[in-house]
């Protein structure tokens, strides 16, 4: 849910978390009983299942720690029956920095949850009070129907002076949504190079941050992973995210919250 | 059980003559190419009605081409190359050259003025006159489909929402019915299951019918119009969120959110179809009736009864020129909750978005059947039906053999085709979604129209890019 702005004058305080009947990303638990000492057997077991279950890959595991990679999941809700898992509604998932997506929990130690890396803030916003957008849709088509509904009369994202534009010519910020096949690299470049400096670049969702479930088929879909030469400044994880999510993640290449 | 499965015996033709006679035989006494495809790039399946009619290239990668007598292959003979590199042999020109004082090309993406999926077509005109459009697709070709054949098949169904995200469910639905065959168990978890799966189904169909004439509205220019629609799609999507947990149902059909459904909450389900409903129809109903929307759409991108049916149109687009093609007809759950095809003859954009308006109408009282039906106890008597069905087919084994699944999504007839090896491991996935039938109509719906018509006719049968491209 996004607020109506009079409420707060922080607009970050304006995303309020989805409501309790949604499910919204996974998100690991603190495995309390690592603090002990070392998992059961039957635990393992449970642990192995976990990171089998994920058609994404998304989970993975190693001696001592378990990773969730929120920016490869496709929700598709498979894991919230294990007991590690848990449903995080937060519309504030988007971040500057990919590491960040990525959940790490110990197994074996008691400190738990690597901390994110301190974000790279940009130096200055240019586009702190509107920003332009180009969309190049590059896969299913689920996040451009999300980023459409942004800018419904429900979630209305104009409010915040964002819009999507005709031109790269006219854009600050690119979007891009999919996992960016072969067929969808070159136009994808065309379009970076068209837009004025300075530009922005957002991933929108699982595909664009990591080629999701596409990675490891033969079109080299690896999502903007694929394009080093184009710098991401925002990711916006959720197989598609929710509307607001989209919203806040755009504020946040804004440098409004 | 929602999908229809079918385990189809392949019929092997050693000879090319054999296979072309018997598609020629059954495609003029009126049977539709539903698939062109092959397994590994060896051999040509071709899918007509029920019956595979399987060819052995022994080595080949050139085949002879099927456009020129039966043009509806051509976006299938296309999939082959962009897939297996297989060319078509002496097919049709990819176009027709379109030259002559005063005619001009006008290209149009692949990264579009809006949101919208990426596709390449370049226009022909001569003034404001369209002659002649060239559609190239296949920007988004991700290998979907072989990712779906690697996959385990508890993940099948899982990775198959990346299909289309305008078509999760159906293809959700679509996949988890192959995985139950091929699983050879019982098709539900709980005997509610299909009448969650057909809610589900239905949520996507109007979600996606009010996005597709909310952005008709919006190219109309009636910008209020379409906010209102997107304000209604929004609600649906409230719908699908209180269900499912998701707004696009990812993770329903197949995982175990069905069971965890209380009374209370389809109660608030229904009170809330009740109430979108209630405020959904009027505004449909004053878009059809306004005299701008008719005025524009009548007559426009018109596709007469005889040329779909040519093209092996299939879904709204057929439906709009009067063919009943409809699959949830005679489909025994749809049947007990009464539904009714909707059917219009004109097979113009005005009757496509006709056709839109009554499936929402149609849906959105399924939907309150279907909510209604889970409330009462004792559940679906349909189920004991089905699981007879299943167990007959189940005496086959499904070994060495294809299993195909048809849902109708929204835009129509979604194929899912699997075929086993010996050992009964998936070796091909192939999907064959209703835009991958319906492209070629576009394109001829639209010749001779005004150019700047040609977004709403686009708009009017609502295609798949990522669909088509797989």
């Amino acid at each position: 849910m996004i607020l109506p702005a009079k409420v707060t004058r922080r607009v970050k305080d304006l995303f309020t978390d989805l409501p309790e009947d949604a499910l919204g990303m996974p998100r690991l638990k603190q495995i309390k009983e690592a603090s002990q000492n070392a998992l059961s057997d039957a635990s393992l077991i449970d642990l192995h299942n976990l990171c089998n279950i994920c058609p994404a890959n998304a989970i993975s595991s190693t001696d001592d720690t378990l990773k969730l990679d929120r920016g490869a999941c496709i929700n598709c809700n498979l894991c919230f029956a294990s007991p590690y898992i848990e449903s995080d509604r937060r519309l504030t998932n988007a971040s500057r920095d990919r590491h960040a997506l990525i959940d790490a929990v110990s197994i074996v130690e008691t400190e738990c949850r690597e901390k994110p890396p301190v974000q790279a803030r940009l130096q200055k916003h240019p586009y702190r009070y509107s920003l332009n957008l180009r969309v190049v849709s590059t896969g299913c088509a689920a996040c451009d129907l999300e980023l459409s509904a942004a800018s419904n009369p429900i979630f209305d994202m104009e409010r915040f002076g964002i819009k999507v534009v005709a031109s790269p010519r006219a854009a600050d910020a690119l979007v891009v949504t999919g996992p960016v096949p072969d067929g969808m690299k070159e136009p994808l470049m065309r379009t970076y190079e068209a837009m004025a400096e300075p530009r922005l670049v957002v991933a929108l969702g699982s595909c664009a941050i990591s080629g999701g479930v596409h990675r490891y088929g033969a079109a080299n879909a690896l999502g903007m992973r694929g394009l080093p030469d184009v710098p991401v400044d925002v990711y916006i994880p959720g197989c598609p995210p929710n509307p607001a999510s989209i919203i806040y993640g755009l504020l946040l290449a804004m440098g409004r919250v | 059980m929602l999908a229809s499965v079918q385990i189809l015996p392949i019929i092997d033709t050693p000879h090319a003559e054999d296979f072309y006679t018997l598609i020629n035989r059954d495609l003029s006494s009126g049977g539709r190419l539903s698939m062109l495809e092959s397994i590994d790039g060896k051999q040509l399946l071709a899918l007509i009605g029920s019956t595979i009619y399987k060819h052995d290239l022994s080595g080949l990668t050139v085949y002879k081409s099927l456009t020129r007598r039966w043009p509806q292959a051509r976006h299938h003979e296309a999939k082959l190359s962009r897939i297996f590199g297989l060319v078509a042999r002496d097919a049709l020109p990819e176009r027709v050259e379109v030259e002559g004082q005063g005619i001009f090309e006008i290209p149009v993406g692949p990264v579009h003025a809006g949101i919208i999926e990426p596709g390449h077509f370049r226009l022909s005109c001569v003034g404001e006159k369209v002659l002649d459009i060239d559609l190239r697709l296949g920007y988004v070709h991700r290998d979907i489909e072989g990712t779906l054949a690697k996959s385990s098949l508890q993940q099948l169904p899982a990775k198959a929402e990346a299909i289309a995200g305008d078509t999760i469910v159906a293809n959700a639905i679509a996949a988890a019915s192959i995985v139950e065959a091929l699983q050879e168990q019982d098709i539900t978890r709980s005997p509610q299951s299909n009448c969650y799966r057909l809610i589900a189904l239905e949520i996507e169909r109007m979600a996606m019918h009010l996005a597709d004439l909310g952005g008709m509205a919006q190219d109309l220019g009636m910008g209020a119009m379409a906010a209102r629609f997107g304000v209604f799609r929004g609600k649906i999507l409230r719908v699908a969120e209180l269900l499912s947990g998701n707004r696009f149902l990812k993770g329903f059909v197949y995982g175990d959110r069905q069971s965890k459904i209380e009374r209370s909450k389809i109660e608030a389900i229904i009170n809330l179809v009740l109430q979108v409903r209630r405020e959904m129809l009027p505004v449909m109903r004053k878009f059809c009736s306004e005299l701008s929307v008719a005025a524009r759409l009548e007559g426009l991108g018109a596709l007469s009864r005889t040329l779909a049916q040519e093209l092996d149109v299939v879904g709204l687009a057929a439906r709009a020129a009067g063919i009943s093609c409809d699959s949830r007809v005679g489909n025994p759950i749809y049947e007990s909750l009464g539904f009714v095809e909707a059917l219009e003859q004109a097979g113009d954009a005005y009757a496509r978005t006709q056709i839109r308006r009554k499936e929402i109408e149609e849906s959105s009282r399924l939907t309150l059947a279907a909510l209604d039906r889970l409330l009462m106890e004792p559940p679906l008597n349909q189920d004991k039906i089905e699981n007879i069905k299943i167990e007959n087919a189940k005496i086959d084994r499904v070994n060495g053999r294809a299993i195909l699944a048809r849902v109708e999504a929204f835009r129509g007839e979604l194929l899912h085709l699997a075929i086993t090896d010996e050992a009964g491991e998936i070796i091909r996935y192939a999907v064959r979604d209703p835009s991958n039938s319906n492209w070629p109509s576009l394109a001829l719906a639209m010749k001779n129209q005004l150019v700047q018509n040609f977004p709403v006719c686009n708009k009017s049968f609502g295609l798949s890019y990522g669909g088509h491209d797989l």
